[in-house]
């Protein structure tokens, strides 16, 4: 998978796997070594939506060309 | 209207170097990108950092990990399973699929028709006026020089069949792949995610 992006794992230091626009919309995702999961805070989801839209929309206009 | 009316459509082209034949889709796609990367820099700029009147601060987002910790294994009474809930920053631009937003990978086929090949005798460039096709120069650093061009099968069918026995098609498949993330900007994201790193608190004395 090209887009697949990997946070570390705070605890174990392994790496989490994790696709950033379910990651926005509230699904959390586990830690393959030791099971913690990790979401985004509600207080953050604004800020990063709204990074994610302006994401959104580049890649669009970028597909059109 | 039609002042300009032409002979005719039909022109002499006896094909380009073989080395610009490939070499031409890729480097416009290398534009392409080179415009795309511009763009995704103002993106991140714009969306990822504050820019506090002198230099760029990036935004942090705050994170939860949650995990299960066991509790009270040792007081004979039953282990109760506690979910623990961890609050970490991270900065937005981690998170950011940003080697996506370029081309992830190009696949151009051409069938390549080889119209004609010269070996090159004098090590100093001149122009061929002998040949049918119309003159080109022949590089210094290679002893061959392949002509080309790319072949439809419509033409192949129609018209050019003899010119075909004399020629030989090539089927040239011209991949780019995507790019890893710059290590310029990975330093960076190694940086923030160490310097947030939490750390194991001392155990408290009772
Ligand atoms: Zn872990």
């Amino acid at each position: 998978m090209i887009n697949e992006q990997k946070i570390p794992c705070p605890i174990c230091q392994g790496q989490i796997p994790f696709d950033p626009m379910s990651l926005l919309q509230g699904v959390g995702f586990a830690c393959p070594t030791c099971a913690a999961v990790v979401s985004i805070a509600p207080e953050s989801i604004d800020i990063s939506k709204s990074a994610m839209n302006a994401y959104r929309e580049l890649k669009l206009t970028n597909a059109k060309k | 209207m039609n002042k300009k009316k032409s002979k005719t459509n039909k022109y002499d082209f006896s094909g380009m170097s073989i080395d610009e034949l490939i070499a031409k889709p890729l480097t416009a796609i290398v534009d392409a990108q080179g415009k795309m990367a511009a763009e995704q820099v103002k993106l991140l700029l714009q969306n990822c950092f504050f820019f506090n009147g002198e230099f760029y601060e990036p935004k942090v987002i705050k994170m939860s990990i949650t995990r299960a910790v066991i509790e009270d294994l040792n007081s004979g009474t039953q282990p109760v399973l506690e979910q623990i809930v961890t609050y970490f920053d991270l900065p937005l631009i981690s998170i950011f699929p940003l080697n996506s937003l370029g081309i992830d990978a190009v696949n151009i086929h051409f069938e390549l028709e080889v119209t004609a090949q010269y070996q090159k005798e004098t090590d100093s460039a001149d122009t061929n006026s002998n040949n049918d096709h119309q003159g080109f120069v022949r590089k210094n650093n290679s002893n061959i020089e392949m002509l080309g061009k790319v072949s439809t099968k419509a033409i192949i069918n129609q018209n050019e069949a003899e010119s075909i026995a004399t020629s030989a098609a090539y089927s040239v498949d011209v991949v780019a792949g995507p790019l890893p993330l710059p290590p310029g900007l990975l330093s960076i994201i190694d940086v923030y995610t160490k310097a947030i790193e939490p750390t194991v608190m001392p155990e408290i004395e009772k």
